[in-house]
């Protein structure tokens, strides 16, 4: 039984490593297929701060409602600004490149206030630098940036604030 | 009759000028910029960005860090505002200015309004003259108080209407 005990623990401690790699490797890999970039090498990570700018527009039933028109953030990096993100949607390093991607999948973001977590292909870059050759661009951990509802004046504005991660990938 | 009826009238335009003249130079008098002519006005969207910080007495606060913004022009987007604070219209020019005097917002959640002058330019279009910024109408946008952990960043939403002015 005493000679029993040392090869239970070891056999514990076994499964023990193993789940916790099991969540290491999960954490490494938790995002949805639908925004996964399989194969691409991350490039750069940048936390983005800023809003989702919203006009009231009218719907396709006639009525007056919150339509999203476009970004604008600030892209930081180790406390650093080293970007801008607007229309386009452009991505913008302080180095002179950039990238303009188009969404071509998306993933709910964590709560109904967050919007979707989305992946894009660069559709054209410009510049030299650190986003050149990027391929795909996946916009992550968002929060907030969502508004939905009706409106009252047509052409006005509402910008919602939002964060999140984008993270640029270039194939192998 | 129709004399004290033509008095009537001209007090009435009178009156209708004087207030005209004083939706004109409503500003408080530490963003005016008597003698200066508007070149352009812009609507902006976006937000203020917030970092925590330690503040003087070692307590972590919301210290303002930048803003980031879109301009609009008659439902158009023409350009775009960030940290420097920068400028930049589609036409290449933007301008970069030093705050030099400011006002209160309409209510306590508002950004103060202010009175901005030019220090660099570059590019050549429509802001090239601008030799003074003026930020009015501003709504939301501040942020005050405590945080928690230093480094953390907070967006406020803040719209307000930029006046771009040149001299003469």
């Amino acid at each position: 039984m005493g000679s029993m005990m040392p090869y239970l623990r070891n056999i514990a401690l076994a499964a023990f490593v193993l789940s916790a790699s099991v969540l290491a490797a999960t954490a490494q890999t938790p995002l949805p297929e639908a925004v996964a970039a399989p194969g691409e090498t991350v490039v750069l990570t940048l936390h983005a701060e800023g809003a989702q700018i919203y006009e009231c527009k009218a719907a396709a039933d006639g009525k007056l409602a919150w339509a999203f028109r476009e970004p604008t953030a600030t892209l930081l990096l180790d406390g650093k600004t080293v970007g801008h993100h607007y229309a386009g949607p452009n991505w913008e390093h302080i180095d002179s490149s950039a990238v303009v991607g188009k969404a071509v999948g998306n993933a709910p973001g964590a709560t109904a206030d967050d919007i979707p977590w989305l992946k894009l292909t660069v559709t054209s870059g410009r510049g030299t630098g650190i986003l050149s050759g990027v391929t795909t661009v996946q916009r992550i951990n968002t929060t907030g940036g969502k508004l939905e509802g009706a409106c009252d004046k047509a052409g006005s504005y509402r910008n919602a604030p939002y964060s999140a991660d984008y993270v640029f990938l270039r194939k192998n | 009759m129709s004399f004290s009826k033509s008095i009537s009238l001209a007090a009435l335009l009178l009156i209708g000028s004087l207030v005209n003249a004083t939706a004109q130079t409503a500003l408080p008098e530490a963003i005016a910029a008597p003698g200066e002519t508007a070149i352009l006005t812009l609507h902006a969207e976006g937000a203020q960005v917030y970092e925590c910080k330690s503040g003087g007495d070692g307590t972590l606060t919301w210290a303002f860090r930048e803003p980031i913004a879109t301009l609009f022009q008659d439902g158009k987007t023409v350009g775009r505002h960030y940290a420097g604070p920068n400028w930049e219209f589609s036409d290449g020019s933007a301008v970069v200015a030093q705050v030099a005097g400011t006002a209160p917002g309409m209510v306590a959640n508002d950004i103060p309004l202010l009175k901005l002058t030019v220090t660099s330019r570059r590019g050549n279009g429509v802001l090239s003259p601008a030799t003074t910024v003026q930020r009015i109408n501003t709504a939301g946008g501040r942020l005050t108080g405590a945080c928690y952990k230093a480094g953390t960043y907070e967006s406020v939403p803040y719209s307000a209407d930029y006046v771009f002015l040149r001299k003469g």
